[in-house]
């Protein structure tokens, strides 16, 4: 059985709500520091705020290219990516483009895969692709996790948990369709709809190596 | 009022919003779709502007790119990138987020010269400037639409739709004090013909709906 610290390297602590002030993040990274979270993800606008607080401490800036959307060109994501890391991020959770990936355009996703993990990985920073389950298909599934496998994706994840736009919250059945379609060292993300620590905990048990939160604090507090 | 079929459709900015993830082949058939209407514009997100942005110049259409959307979470210099690419990519209109996490940190001054070198790369094309009013005050609200009209911008849009839902207060608000200093543009929540009338008697020039055709088609004029 886990224990509370264990369970805390699970989580990314989450807010991407648009408006959040520069105080309410650095209090929401404080607190994500105490709790030894794994990362804080936020968007790309507050990475030195919460670089301030978490610089060299074991919780890590994640941040969001082309979130939640994914819609913009290779080129376009890449240099998010590049601006990201060059003001602190250290984990990239990049939108994969859907609407490419469904028009069977796959050169395109080859094209933001190879360049967002190539400048990723050169700054010693890892990526979690986004695949958003709640908008494919079984095949298309597998066919992103091929697609992230291809590129040395480090990490595969569910959803945005964008909810205004989605259809429905992250399974545990899209969990276990990423495990079984992804080498066992690469990690699979869940995240949309993970708020309590029943959810969490089946997560993990389907395959998770990671959760996005925003309530981290509740989902280790239920331990 | 009485409002028309006409100015209905020349004030409407048809998106496709309301589905997620298209594929490149439903977008290419909503923009086709569209120049059969005489809208101020079609709007889409940057990825979708190459190519279709011919399908509607050679109509004599417009095609409007969103910037750093829905959340205006983007840093300056990303934004940049993204807007340009836009541009070269044949958009004839920007609707760029105001960096709305600044602002509410009372971060005035940053996020006007933020938005600077946008205004200067549009050259005589129309920017708008999305600045959340739903997340506002509504003295923000005011400081928002003060800083649009001293940076040059000619519209406000109001929201980014994805749940946050305009009022014609809002338009009310911002036309009452500033009347024809700025135009403003409504998004969010515009659904019917009701919705989009309500918003032009309340003093909205445009109106961003992903319910274009179906707010256009129920006007019998």
């Amino acid at each position: 059985m886990m224990n509370r610290n264990e369970l805390a390297r699970y989580i990314d602590q989450t807010t991407l709500k648009p408006g959040m002030t520069m105080d309410y993040v650095t209090d929401f990274c404080e607190q994500a520091k105490q709790n030894n979270f794994a990362s804080v993800c936020i968007l790309p606008n507050m990475i030195e705020t919460a670089d301030r607080v978490l610089h060299d401490s074991e919780t890590k800036v994640c941040t969001v290219i082309s979130f939640p959307l994914g819609c913009d060109w290779p080129d376009t994501k890449i240099y998010e990516t590049q601006d990201a890391l060059l003001k602190g991020a250290l984990e990239i959770d990049l939108v994969m483009n859907v609407s490419a990936l469904k028009s069977e355009r796959y050169d395109l996703v080859d094209e933001e895969l190879e360049g967002v993990v190539k400048t990723s990985h050169e700054k010693g920073a890892i990526v979690k692709l986004i695949i958003e389950t709640p908008l494919l298909t079984e095949e298309q599934i597998i066919k992103a996790c091929e697609l992230a496998e291809k590129h040395h994706v480090d990490i595969v994840k569910t959803s945005t948990g964008f909810s205004a736009m989605l259809p429905r919250s992250t399974s545990v059945e899209d969990v276990m369709l990423i495990r079984s379609h992804v080498k066992a060292e690469t990690g699979v993300k869940a995240a949309g709809g993970i708020r309590t620590t029943a959810d969490t905990l089946a997560m993990i048990e389907a395959g998770a190596t990671r959760i996005g939160a925003s309530a981290g604090a509740e989902i280790i507090g239920g331990l | 009022m009485d409002v028309t079929r006409n100015t209905v459709e020349r004030m409407i900015d048809a998106s496709l919003g309301a589905m997620p993830a298209p594929t490149m082949a439903q977008v290419e058939e909503f923009v086709n779709k569209t120049l059969n209407y005489n809208f101020a514009a079609t709007l889409t997100e940057p990825f979708f502007i190459k190519g279709n942005a011919d399908i509607l110049h050679a109509a004599g259409k417009q095609l409007v790119s969103v910037i750093s959307y829905p959340l205006g979470g983007m840093t300056h210099e990303a934004k940049l990138y993204q807007a340009k690419r836009a541009l070269a990519d044949g958009a004839d209109e920007l609707d760029i987020s105001m960096d709305v996490s600044a602002f509410k940190s009372g971060r005035y001054d940053y996020v006007k010269e933020e938005l600077k070198p946008f205004v200067d790369m549009m050259e005589g094309r129309i920017m708008k400037m999305i600045y959340f009013a739903s997340l506002l005050t509504e003295d923000e609200q005011l400081r928002a639409a003060e800083m649009a009209i001293e940076l040059g911008v000619p519209y406000l849009k109001t929201n980014t739709g994805f749940g946050f839902v305009t009022t014609t207060d809002q338009i009310v608000l911002i036309k009452n004090h500033f009347q024809d200093a700025i135009k403003v543009m409504v998004s969010g929540g515009v659904r019917t013909r009701e919705d989009a009338v309500a918003m032009i008697e309340a003093g909205a020039e445009r109106i961003a709906t992903s319910s274009a055709f179906k707010i256009v088609d129920s006007v019998n004029n």
